[in-house]
């Protein structure tokens, strides 16, 4: 093990861990408001993954079989895995960054929003690409696509890259390389 | 026994040698923030001990039929959030042991380990057969392996993470490393 | 500091020192079953265990925190005057085994406790009955080593290499 050393905020700005030498957030009202705000989303998220909370998001029932046969209807319950995803990013970044500054504990926050939109294109691009989720019994079925959703919320940059890395696979594959071809340049000149 | 025995095996291991040693910043327990702070994580960690125990909210634990079934497969068993929370106190109060002069913001910092750690444990339930940590029965044991998951993630929250990067960056098609922000500074951070 | 208030850091040093000593007394009474009748079972009730796997049996509490209290006590021992620092550190020992024993108890037979602990085990009741209630008490008196148990353990659960997930 190696030893590891608990970072700490010298009194008079700069910590070596932040880039940022400003104000911490627990040292202004917003800031403080901001984190109760997270937490607050984050308990009702936690309400709503255990059960608590019924209505369209409930978790309690899920037709497997149902979402299986009809690919474009997205399972509500996705949203919510999504979110406590964006926000458990909110807490893990929180935690490694704690005198972060009320501009960067905003920026942690932004995820949000951007998850829930990821969902949709994620849903489509998960379930519609033969074999990707592996299919096996419904139950484990469920649960990989629950786990999709929170880790899309939690690591929303490896969303995004991959969305490109398919994007210009789709893009460069069908539509520019035989234009490409066409005009007369070579295909590796223009993925550059 | 001997004193000597026990200071040895104290000794022994890196952990009690984490050392967070500023002299200027006064010790927890010289200020009343500090004290308040411990003080809380303590009746925190106690109230869900008291819950393990059966001495509140019994219901919680009284039960041995985990969702590890089908009727509810989408549902986070709420033990899950006991447990990941009692292994984020245990992490605190060990490392308050072996650092009793940390100050109040190394106090204050510790505590927030303990929403991420209830957080991250639901990704470390949803990928557990991914992950290998899956019960293998129905049955007393998967309570306790689900239990003692959640709890380990609690305690090493940064292993939890970094088994779910690697698990993302897996699902998405082409090279894990060339995945936007993969190798991003601040989220990377771990501790 | 003035020599008042090293005074009175005294007083309160040996206040806490006098409780921390007293809390060790309770264990023991409460550990040999002389307080309060039936509490102290030296072995946790299988089918208790079987019938709540989500609870934690309050004996394995118990020998935790006597053998935490234990500790405290040797080190004192040695350590005639201790200052501020190590008795909040060793009174913190306490809740720190109460919580790391809840891991060790769950994980059970995936922790590996180090040789010292694996050489006095067998010794014990051939019926292993009460294994668990010793173990307890391990933790409690070693809890650095049962962190560092369960640090490998947590390590080995994730796929990949182990050692690149040491903290």
């Amino acid at each position: 093990m190696r030893e590891v050393e608990l970072r700490r905020d010298r009194a008079g700005g700069a910590s070596d861990s932040a880039v940022e030498s400003g104000a911490a957030w627990y040292t202004e009202r917003l800031g403080v408001a901001l984190v109760v705000v997270y937490a607050l989303l984050a308990c009702l998220g936690v309400l709503a993954v255990v059960g608590a909370i019924e209505g369209a998001f409930f978790v309690g029932r899920f037709d497997a079989r149902y979402y299986r046969t009809n690919p474009f209807r997205i399972p509500p319950q996705l949203l919510v895995y999504a979110f406590v995803g964006s926000l458990t990013h909110v807490f893990t970044a929180l935690a490694a960054d704690p005198d972060a500054e009320t501009r960067t504990v905003l920026r942690f926050g932004s995820r949000v929003p951007v998850a829930l939109l990821l969902v949709f294109p994620a849903y489509v691009l998960f379930v519609s690409l033969p074999g990707h989720v592996p299919a096996t019994a419904d139950l484990e079925w469920t649960r990989q696509l629950a786990g999709m959703a929170f880790l899309l919320g939690l690591f929303v940059e490896h969303a995004v890259g991959g969305f490109r890395t398919v994007g210009e696979a789709l893009i460069l594959g069908r539509i520019v390389r035989p234009m490409l071809g066409r005009l007369g340049r070579s295909a590796t000149d223009a993925s550059e | 026994m001997s004193a000597d025995d026990v200071d040895a095996a104290t000794d022994d291991t890196e952990v009690a040698r984490r050392s967070v040693t500023d002299a200027e910043s006064p010790p927890w327990y010289t200020e009343p923030l500090g004290v308040a702070l411990v003080a809380s994580y303590a009746g925190l960690a106690l109230l869900g001990g008291f819950v393990t125990a059966g001495f509140a909210f019994p219901s919680l634990v009284s039960g041995g039929a985990v969702s590890v079934g089908s009727e509810t497969p989408l549902a986070v068993p709420p033990q899950l959030f006991l447990y990941a929370g009692l292994g984020g106190f245990a992490y605190v109060f060990v490392t308050l042991s072996s650092n009793p002069e940390a100050d109040v913001t190394t106090v204050g910092h510790l505590g927030l380990r303990v929403p991420a750690a209830l957080l991250v444990a639901i990704g470390v339930f949803l990928f557990a057969s991914a992950l290998g940590v899956a019960p293998t029965d129905a049955g007393p044991g998967a309570a306790r392996t689900l239990a003692g998951s959640a709890f380990l993630t609690g305690l090493f929250v940064e292993h939890g993470l970094k088994a779910l990067r690697s698990v993302s960056a897996r699902l998405y098609p082409g090279d894990p490393r060339d995945l936007y922000g993969a190798r991003r500074g601040s989220d990377d951070r771990e501790r | 500091m003035t020599p008042d208030e090293t005074d009175e850091a005294d007083d309160r040093g040996r206040r806490l020192v006098g409780a921390l000593y007293a809390l060790a007394v309770l264990g023991g009474l409460l550990g040999s079953g002389m307080l309060i009748p039936g509490v102290a079972l030296g072995h946790v009730d299988e089918r208790v265990a079987v019938a709540r796997p989500f609870a934690i049996p309050a004996t394995v509490y118990l020998y935790a925190y006597v053998g935490a209290m234990a500790h405290v006590c040797i080190r004192f021992v040695d350590d005639r005057r201790p200052d501020a620092p190590t008795i909040v550190g060793l009174a913190l020992r306490v809740p720190a085994a109460l919580l790391v024993v809840v891991g060790v108890y769950l994980l059970g037979s995936t922790v590996e406790l180090g040789s010292l602990v694996d050489a006095v085990l067998p010794m014990l009741s051939s019926e292993g009955r009460y294994e668990q209630a010793f173990t307890a008490y391990l933790v409690g008196l070693f809890v650095d080593r049962a962190l560092g148990a369960l640090e490998t353990t947590s390590a080995r659960l994730y796929p990949g290499n182990p050692s690149e997930l040491r903290l």
